[in-house]
């Protein structure tokens, strides 16, 4: 339903999108991964047309955005990562609004302002000024707009920021509703737990390129997924290095004056004993933390920096 | 979504929008009347003294003295304080200020006309005033206007005339009484600005419908009002479309740029809701208007002049919001550009007042033709005919305007469609 073919977008010198390629199905929720400035909102507005690729390409239920982007998008539902809605509109006015520039009118289209309004829950407010809702109530109208169209791909990009548990907690079940009806959806994130919970397949996305693709099974299984040790106090590299020498199951991934990051292959007693090698060496250690195996510990390794970085 | 479907629904949200804001959207509305009004009452409206005008007769011929008792008909005296004195005098009365102008009749002035030759009626006008010298000229032109038809209507009895002019026989009492009514009708025609407002009369006088033309008033403001208006309808244009870039800084602006729709008729549905805004602006304008100034006008040639008009502006106004990057920017950058058009076209000063450079430049602004066609409506007693080349230009512009910001979206939103 969406294909993205060796995609690239370059601001100046800046390459944002640096030749990535993905697909996702109909029914499937593909994932997003990376941190702030990755790439993934640049991806998604070339999705959308709303960016001109510098090259590569996407394309969107059989057509090509960059040579017909308004047939292209008649398939597609977007949720911006801003809460992109007219405050002085009611609820229903808005997804009114919005169903309209989608060409649908007269009786269907009171039908589907009511579906995409139940849907997300704001059934009971459908005539309120959407400025006296709350940021969830918001974020929920802005994840209806994208609905009101029963699109066959929809693209959400970061739509939990910033909101109380239990409006993320409706967005994640409508976006997994949506699935099983058989919506392609692309979804961004920098949260990792969202990524790991909602995703049938995730792309780990960093500096404009993705870094590893697959199911969590198989990102774990790729990398060798294990426990990583953070150590923070007064010790220079070469005591890390020299300490962890004789650890065949132990790997550096990241090593700065102060500061290191060491991963085990995963078995748990590996990870006991990496750590009591590195007490017994002659390091001033303040401040140690461990990793279980997560997708955190996997973007860590490939890219030496933690995500909320 | 076919571009009319996309057009009317981004159209209707957008007035939705500003009825929701309904004191925002009547201080719009209101913003050109209640400025343009105020600087009408400011310059116009109150009682006219009548406007001092030294003539000076070098020629002593009939049309001299046609010239001269025109002067004296009904209530143009009320309008009109005229003094004949000599050219010297004549002179030194502009210099002390006691005249706006001075009509000078060269000598040879009737043998000339009346030998078909083109004559100059001469108006010398007072650089100490502003307004009053133009009505002068105004009214000059008028009389020169006559005296030319005059003669192109005349034809044979020419002659006649002559031998009348030059004869020891007085002129025949028809052939006085034929041309004291052309001039007379002429007189009426630019009656309604020579005299006060009816509004301001205890009991105007009762039209004589079998005349046509009203007796209405001279006001200062029928010379102002156009340009202010056009002026603080360029305001309204341009603050109404800064939402465009307040809808840019929501992302509701991309959000509309990815549906299935052409860029082009989001574009245009947020001109259209903004010259819809105008356009009340204007009829409200153009009601009190009718009211405070007195007179025939025609109501289909103003419609038509309106909606080319707030047309215009608005696409103006889009396009400097098109090539600005924030609302503050577009602000400023329109801000300027319309008071120069304002200075430049006439909305402030009236252009023939203007030096030789600038009433060049004049017909460039859009500021130009919008207050020429309401002066023409207000003054001239323009048709819709009369109005084709100000409506022409203002719509041609308005496309300009438009199509250029249309593109400038499309670009800045590059996959537009």
């Amino acid at each position: 339903m969406i294909d993205v073919e060796n995609l690239s977008k370059s601001f100046g010198a800046t390459r944002a999108v640096d030749g990535i390629s993905f697909q996702v199905q109909p029914g499937e929720i593909y994932g997003l991964l990376g941190p702030n400035g990755a790439g993934k909102t640049t991806t998604i507005s070339c999705i959308t047309g709303l960016l001109k690729p510098s090259a590569g390409r996407a394309v969107v239920d059989g057509v090509d955005v960059g040579s017909d982007p308004i047939r292209a998008r008649r398939s597609l539902g977007v949720v911006p990562q801003e809460t992109a809605i007219y405050d002085t509109l009611s609820a229903r006015e808005n997804l009114s609004y919005f169903a309209s520039l989608h060409g649908i009118s007269g009786e269907e289209k009171r039908r589907r302002v009511d579906e995409a309004l139940d849907r997300v829950g704001l059934a009971s407010n459908a005539k309120q000024a959407s400025k006296k809702f709350s940021g969830g109530m918001k974020r929920r109208l802005n994840l209806a707009i994208g609905l009101v169209s029963r699109p066959k791909a929809l693209l959400l990009d970061e739509p939990t920021v910033g909101i109380d548990p239990q409006a993320r907690i409706h967005i994640l079940d409508v976006v997994r509703e949506v699935q099983k009806e058989g919506t392609a959806v692309l979804y961004t994130t920098h949260y990792l737990e969202e990524a790991e919970t909602l995703c049938d397949r995730v792309g780990i996305m960093d500096h404009g390129r993705i870094l590893a693709e697959g199911t969590i099974s198989e990102l774990r299984a790729r990398v060798g997924e294990g426990t990583v040790l953070t150590l923070k106090g007064r010790f220079n590299p070469e005591q890390i290095q020299d300490a962890i020498r004789a650890e065949s199951d132990a790997r550096i991934v990241s090593l700065e004056e102060n500061l290191a990051m060491v991963a085990t292959s995963g078995e748990a007693a590996g990870a006991s004993e990496l750590l009591s090698r590195l007490l017994r060496a002659d390091l001033d250690v303040a401040e140690i933390a461990m990793k279980e195996p997560s997708l955190e510990n996997l973007f860590i390794k490939l890219t030496g920096r933690e995500l909320r970085d | 979504m076919r571009f009319g479907g996309a057009l009317l629904a981004v159209l209707r949200k957008d007035l939705l929008r500003k009825l929701r804001a309904p004191l925002a959207a009547v201080v719009m509305i209101l913003f050109p009347v209640v400025f343009s009004l105020l600087i009408g009452l400011v310059f116009g409206g109150g009682d006219l003294t009548p406007i001092r005008i030294a003539l000076v007769d070098d020629d002593g011929g009939i049309v001299g003295r046609l010239i001269r008792s025109s002067f004296s008909q009904e209530m143009i005296p009320l309008r009109f304080d005229v003094q004949q004195v000599d050219s010297l005098s004549a002179i030194r009365k502009i210099e002390s200020n006691e005249v706006s102008a001075v009509i000078r009749i060269p000598p040879e002035f009737t043998d000339s006309l009346l030998a078909g030759e083109t004559v100059a009626l001469e108006v010398i006008k007072n650089p100490a005033e502003s307004i009053k010298p133009q009505i002068v000229e105004h009214f000059a032109s008028v009389l020169a206007r006559l005296g030319s038809s005059g003669m192109h209507l005349l034809g044979d009895p020419i002659a006649e005339i002559r031998a009348t002019a030059t004869g020891d026989a007085p002129p025949s009492d028809a052939f006085i009484s034929d041309l004291s009514v052309g001039i007379n009708r002429r007189m009426e025609g630019i009656g309604r600005y020579a005299f006060p407002p009816a509004i301001e009369l205890e009991k105007p006088e009762v039209e004589d419908e079998a005349q046509g033309e009203s007796m209405g008033a001279f006001d200062v403001a029928a010379f102002v009002l156009p340009g202010m208006a056009v002026f603080a309808l360029l305001m309204l244009a341009l603050v109404s479309m800064t939402d465009v870039q307040r809808e840019d800084a929501h992302r509701t602006l991309a959000r509309q740029m990815i549906a299935p729709v052409p860029a082009g008729a989001v574009v245009l549905g947020k001109v259209g809701a903004t010259a819809v805004v105008s356009l009340l602006s204007i009829l409200i304008l153009g009601i009190i208007a009718a009211i405070w100034i007195p007179g025939r006008i025609s109501w289909l040639g103003f419609l038509l002049h309106s909606i080319a008009l707030a047309l215009c502006a608005t696409g103006f106004a889009a396009l400097i919001q098109s090539l600005s990057r924030s609302e503050k920017t577009g602000s400023a950058i329109g801000s300027i550009l319309v008071m120069v058009m304002a200075m430049v076209g006439g909305s402030w000063v009236p252009v023939n007042m203007l030096p030789e450079f600038v009433r060049k430049i004049a017909p460039f602004t859009l500021t130009y033709w919008g207050g020429e066609g309401y002066r023409d409506l207000l003054m001239e007693s323009a048709g819709v005919a009369d109005l084709v080349p100000h409506v022409a230009i203002l719509l041609v512009l308005g496309v300009l305007f438009s199509g250029t910001a249309i593109l400038r979206f499309q670009r800045r939103y590059a996959g537009g469609g």
